[in-house]
This record gives structure tokens, C-alpha cells and sequence, in this order.
């Protein structure tokens, strides 16, 4: 060791500094969030339906995108050499979370969006298929926390995903989660707080019920509770499973719902066809906007999809996805006539594949 | 095969063992330092275009096989900066070690672009 060190220290010497800058480019990160083309995943993969219904001769996949929150130097200037690349200002919303706090949420948003994926489909699929068993009785609602600000008190003790179950009012009344699910979380738990008071809440997590007290202001301005509606498999025919992945986020709501739709039904909605898009997907059927479309686009592109589902013109939006997608279709060169496929609905994506010859 | 052996047991008799693993752990620490920052670098090209993953894979081969030949050429360094006169043919010896290992390196890479990736993305 002695003697290979002795020989090569005038080169180490030499290239120290050049050797630290590059170390510096690589390990620093800044505050910025890059979107790059991820991949297409078929749905399938993730969720099986325990059914028996006639061969799938095409697919059905969601699309992914990398972001990258809080790049390195080195990953920021590399970003700019591919023109599918974005790179913004890491959003206000996202800069006091740790790097498990973003996989926390975007964990959240995917279980939640496979689940209304399975009520839309099941409730789809059951009007079709006599022998497909879904009813509202197999639907639970339940409040979860999707976000906290920095100023929360007891920021630590929170979990993202964790179960709202009760908070003591002002009167010493207890507000539970079934009294929000009537009268909205404004009527129920805020009207029931005192402006200087802390309230003592009980949410449950992985590792069970907790109690942590909070002030108004925590819930008008720094914690996010959002009432879900989920799945319970008791009763349900056929029975799914969900696989763990890696991917998170909510934006394969549509195509989720399409590929178990497709799983319940005798006919085959992709006729062959390999099928893409994004969107979310609510409870009502009706699909969401979603971020990174530029990126959705080329990746849909690279791995040649034959028809790609984008959510529709909104009005309620200030800029849209269909209208972004038109734009990186034109950079591309890709013909979006007959590819890109603006839909507002579950059933709108499903008459237009019934449609096709 | 047959002059590899050979080539490997005139080695260990006439470079002791101690000897062979001292020099071997100095060329490994000292390839750290080209393995650790090209280690950031790839993990953080590949984030950047995952489209061209199969791309990448190709290119960490040949970089390993590269770091594994610097990684030699340090090794049998080391080994003439403590031992003048070796008469075993070093550079023949680790010729036949490259080349082994490459055909290793480059099956393992092929296993990840054909079976270990596909099962990976979902």
C-alpha cells in the first residue's frame, strides 16, 4: 500500500482539486425539479383481476415520467441536452418535505387512485356483466392526511397517510370522522375550535392510534385532510390484488380503470391495439388533469403506443393538457390525428374504443 | 485455460499470498476513487434519460471492463514496486484475468437488459 501510494501521490496531488469540484457537481443538490420520459407500464402487471374473460390480444398502460426533486449540479446541467427534458423551480408546496415524505405522498396518491380505479371499473363493468358484484356497501370512506406546511405544530408526529379518527372540540364534544363525512370538514372541524386554543386529535398510523394537539390555524392553513373512498374485498366478485411498484402518483386513474374494465368484461376494448394515456380518475368517472405532459408525450412516442388518452379541455383550468399534449405532438413530429385522444370521462375513453373497427 | 492455471500457480509460488492480497487491496482502494464518482455519474445519467437505459447498460460494461483493466494495471504495479523481478509473465496473467472477467461482466450486464430490467418496471 505504502509504495503505491508513495508512487502515485504527485498525480493525486495533481488532480485533488479537479477530483473535489467533480465530487462537489455530483453530491451538492439544488433546489430544482427536473421531468424526464420514464416508461409505459401495463396495467396488468400491477393489478390482476381474479376473472376468467377472453384473451387480451392488445394492452392497456399507464405512463411515468422521472422527477427528480432536488437534483444534483451535475444532474441539472446533463437535463438540458435532451429536448423531452423540463426543469423548474422546485414548487413552494414541495421544498420543506424530506425525499421520503415526496414517496410518502405520491404512495398515497397511488393507493388511493388504484382504488377509485377499481370503484369506477366494478361499477362499470357490473351494469355489463351480470356476474360482476359491486355495490356501495363495498365502499368505505376514510380522511387521511395528503399534506402538511412547514409551520404545522407537531410537524414530526403527523404521517403523511395516516387516518383522521377524532378530534376534542371546545366544548369537549368529540368530532369523528363520521361527522365530517355529513357536514364537510369546515363545518365539523373548524367551527368547533377555538382561535387560540390547541385541540387534541387522534390519527392512526402504521403504528397505531396517536394523540396530537393541534391549533385552528393547523387545520384552516398547514394540514391537508382529504376524504377517500376505498375498497373493502369482503364482499366484491371477483376479488383483485395489487402488486407493489415503484412508480407512485395519481395520473394512471384512467388507464387503470380501462384495463380493469377490460378484465371484467367478455368483449376486448383494445381490439389489438397498444394503448397509453394519462389522466386521473375520480369517483364519478370523470378524468383529471396531471402534470408533465411534454414528457408523457415523448415517452408514449419512444415506446410506440398506437393511441394515447389525454384528459379533455376543461374549462375550470387556466391551461390544459390537451392543448400542451397538441404542442409537444407538433416539437415531436408526431401526427396526433387518430393518436392523441382527448377524453373527459371514463365512458367517453370507452365509446371511443368501441368505436374503432 | 490450461496456461492460465499455470500461469496463476507460478505466480502464488514464486509472489507469496500476503504479498499477492497487499497489493491486491492497495489497486482495489485506489480504483475507489475512480469507482465512486463513476458510480454518481451513471446512477445520475440514467435518471436523467431512462428511455435510454438499455444505452447506459451498455456503457456501464465497457466502463467496468475499462476500471477492471486500471484496476489491473495498478495491481500489477503494486506488485513490481515491492518485487523487482518477477519472472512469472504478469501481463499475460492478467491479459487472460481481463478477459475472463469481461466475459463475465458482459453476461451479467445482459442478464439486467434482458430479465432483471423487463421484471424491474413495473
Amino acid at each position: 500500500m505504502k509504495e503505491l501510494t508513495d508512487y502515485l501521490w504527485p498525480k493525486i496531488k495533481l488532480l485533488l482539486v479537479p477530483y473535489v469540484i467533480l465530487m462537489f457537481l455530483l453530491v451538492y443538490r439544488i433546489d430544482f425539479q427536473i421531468s424526464a420520459p420514464g416508461g409505459i407500464t401495463e396495467v396488468e402487471s400491477l393489478i390482476q383481476v381474479d376473472y376468467e374473460v377472453n384473451e387480451i390480444k392488445g394492452s392497456i398502460s399507464s405512463t411515468y415520467v422521472i422527477s427528480f426533486k432536488r437534483p444534483t449540479i451535475f444532474q441539472f446541467v446533463i437535463s438540458d441536452f435532451s429536448p423531452y427534458n423540463q426543469v423548474i423551480i422546485l414548487p413552494d408546496y414541495y421544498a420543506h418535505y424530506t425525499d421520503q415524505e415526496i414517496r410518502d405522498i405520491s404512495y398515497l396518491q397511488k393507493m388511493t387512485s388504484v382504488d377509485a380505479a377499481v370503484i369506477v371499473a366494478y361499477q362499470n363493468a357490473s351494469q355489463v356483466n351480470s356476474e360482476i358484484v359491486f355495490t356501495d356497501s363495498d365502499v368505505y370512506k376514510q380522511i387521511l392526511v395528503y399534506g402538511k406546511a412547514a409551520e404545522l405544530s407537531n410537524y414530526d408526529q403527523i404521517g403523511l397517510g395516516d387516518e383522521f379518527i377524532s378530534m376534542v372540540g371546545v366544548s369537549n364534544n368529540v368530532i369523528s370522522a363520521e361527522d365530517i363525512y355529513d357536514t364537510g370538514l369546515e363545518n365539523s372541524l373548524v367551527t368547533n375550535m377555538s382561535d387560540e386554543d390547541f385541540h387534541e386529535f387522534t390519527f392512526k398510523g402504521e403504528v397505531g392510534e396517536y394523540q396530537v394537539s393541534l391549533t385552528k390555524t393547523d387545520i384552516e392553513e398547514n394540514l391537508s385532510l382529504n376524504q377517500y373512498l376505498l375498497v373493502s374485498q369482503s364482499n366484491i366478485y371477483p376479488k383483485f390484488t395489487e402488486k407493489d411498484s415503484n412508480i407512485g402518483g395519481p395520473s394512471g386513474g384512467l388507464l387503470q380503470t380501462l384495463s380493469i374494465y377490460n378484465m371484467l368484461v367478455e368483449e376486448d376494448i383494445t381490439k389489438g391495439l397498444k394503448i397509453a394515456g394519462t389522466g386521473t380518475i375520480r369517483y364519478d368517472g370523470s378524468v383529471g388533469y396531471v402534470g408533465s405532459i411534454k414528457q408523457k408525450i415523448a415517452t408514449a412516442y419512444l415506446n410506440d403506443v398506437d393511441l394515447f388518452f389525454i384528459p379533455a379541455i376543461d374549462e375550470r383550468y387556466s391551461s390544459h393538457n390537451y392543448l400542451e399534449a397538441l404542442a409537444a405532438c407538433e416539437e415531436f413530429g408526431i401526427n396526433p390525428e387518430g393518436w392523441l385522444i382527448p377524453v373527459a370521462s371514463f365512458s367517453e375513453a370507452i365509446s371511443y374504443l368501441e368505436g374503432i373497427e | 485455460m490450461k496456461e492460465f492455471n499455470i500461469l496463476w500457480k507460478s505466480f502464488i509460488k514464486e509472489v507469496n499470498t500476503s504479498m499477492i492480497f497487499e497489493t491486491l487491496f492497495a489497486s482495489l482502494f485506489y480504483s475507489l476513487f475512480i469507482i465512486i464518482p463513476t458510480i454518481l455519474i451513471y446512477a445520475q445519467i440514467i435518471s436523467m434519460y431512462y428511455h435510454l437505459l438499455n444505452l447506459w447498460i451498455g456503457l456501464i460494461i465497457i466502463s467496468v471492463i475499462f476500471i477492471h483493466y486500471f484496476q489491473l494495471i495498478l495491481w500489477k504495479k503494486a506488485i513490481y514496486l515491492k518485487k523487482d523481478e518477477v519472472k512469472t509473465n504478469i501481463n499475460k496473467l492478467f491479459m487472460y484475468q481481463l478477459f475472463i472477467d469481461s466475459i463475465i461482466i458482459v453476461i451479467i450486464g445482459l442478464l439486467f437488459i434482458f430479465i432483471f430490467i423487463p421484471m424491474m418496471q413495473i
